[in-house]
């Protein structure tokens, strides 16, 4: 397949696999921290439509209580708050993505429903979350 | 645009709706949204491939605006509009490079940058920056499905005689 290829052909496609393949590599990287860092965090914060709604310190709960969310268009989730962790335990959304994440006490993939555009992010309890704009790793 | 190119593009968008609707039944393999196989852009680059640029347009957007129809989540239309321009137009760049030597590779680009269409649209409507944490995860997941839909874009283009819009 590559002999019909042009000189100039063949350089932008080794570009475009050297780019590739570096891109592969820091992401693996990405992913392998980010699946590694646990992170002590006890801050769940609770996004919806880009508007911070609620801060729960997962640490101070003592008994498991659920929290009915209604988002836009009449889209309903239900989340489990107990003591140290919280989760999405029911959502209307076709995929589940949420639900499948189950529920977590402390990680840097925060948990999304992209359809009904919420979001819960962990983050340490000492962090002011509510200047929280950037992250890095 | 003539009977028999009308008929043409209609059948490629309803194989395009149909595939996205088995993509969207198909299990996400990571707990990550916007993670999918995209089985229509097989459709969507083998029009590419063998017609106009315009045509692969009409497939793309009519084949998302029934999508998000069929599935009453309005919400997923501009997350697809946008992945599916984004990765439209680098894939038009590709085939102007490569011409159709080398379908993986554009393949390839056509679904990273769905993603981070995708992505871009996420970031603007929930504006959290904790969604960083997908980014790698979504480029990954862009270079093997579009290895995979490359791959099989390249045998039917390889199967499918040529159907031309000429009438006799």
């Amino acid at each position: 397949m590559n002999s019909s290829l042009t000189k100039q052909q063949k350089h932008y496609a080794l570009l475009f696999l050297v780019l590739l393949a570096v891109m592969a590599f820091f992401c693996t990287l990405a992913i392998i921290l980010i699946q590694k860092r646990q992170s002590s965090a006890t801050v769940a914060s609770i996004y919806q439509n880009g508007s911070l709604i609620q801060t729960i310190s997962l640490s101070s709960v003592t008994a498991p209580y659920q929290l009915k969310l209604d988002g836009p268009n009449g889209s309903v989730n239900i989340i489990e708050v107990r003591p140290g962790s919280i989760g999405i335990v029911e959502a209307d959304c076709p995929d589940q993505i949420c639900v499948n994440m189950g529920i977590r006490s402390h990680s840097l993939l925060p948990i999304t429903c992209l359809p009904n555009r919420l979001i819960i992010v962990f983050s340490e309890a000492t962090e002011n979350t509510d200047t929280f704009d950037l992250m890095t790793y | 645009m003539n009977i028999k190119k009308l008929t043409i593009l209609a059948l490629f968008t309803a194989l395009a709706l149909i595939l996205s609707l088995v993509d969207s039944m198909l299990p996400p393999p990571v707990p990550v949204p916007g993670v999918k196989l995209g089985l229509s852009n097989i459709v969507v680059l083998f029009v590419l491939l063998r017609y106009e640029k315009k045509d692969a347009a009409i497939v793309l957007i009519v084949k998302i605006l029934l999508a998000s129809f069929f599935t009453v989540q309005f919400s997923s239309f501009f997350y697809s509009l946008a992945g599916g321009v984004f990765s439209l137009l680098i894939m038009i760049c590709f085939l102007k490079i490569f011409g159709n030597r080398l379908i993986p590779l554009t393949s390839i680009a056509g679904a990273i940058f769905h993603n981070l269409g995708q992505f871009a649209v996420a970031l603007l409507i929930l504006r959290t920056a904790g969604l960083l944490t997908y980014l790698p995860f979504l480029m990954i997941s862009g270079m093997v499905t579009g290895l995979f839909i490359g791959l099989c874009c390249l045998s039917i283009h390889k199967y499918i005689p040529p159907l031309t819009f000429s009438q006799e």
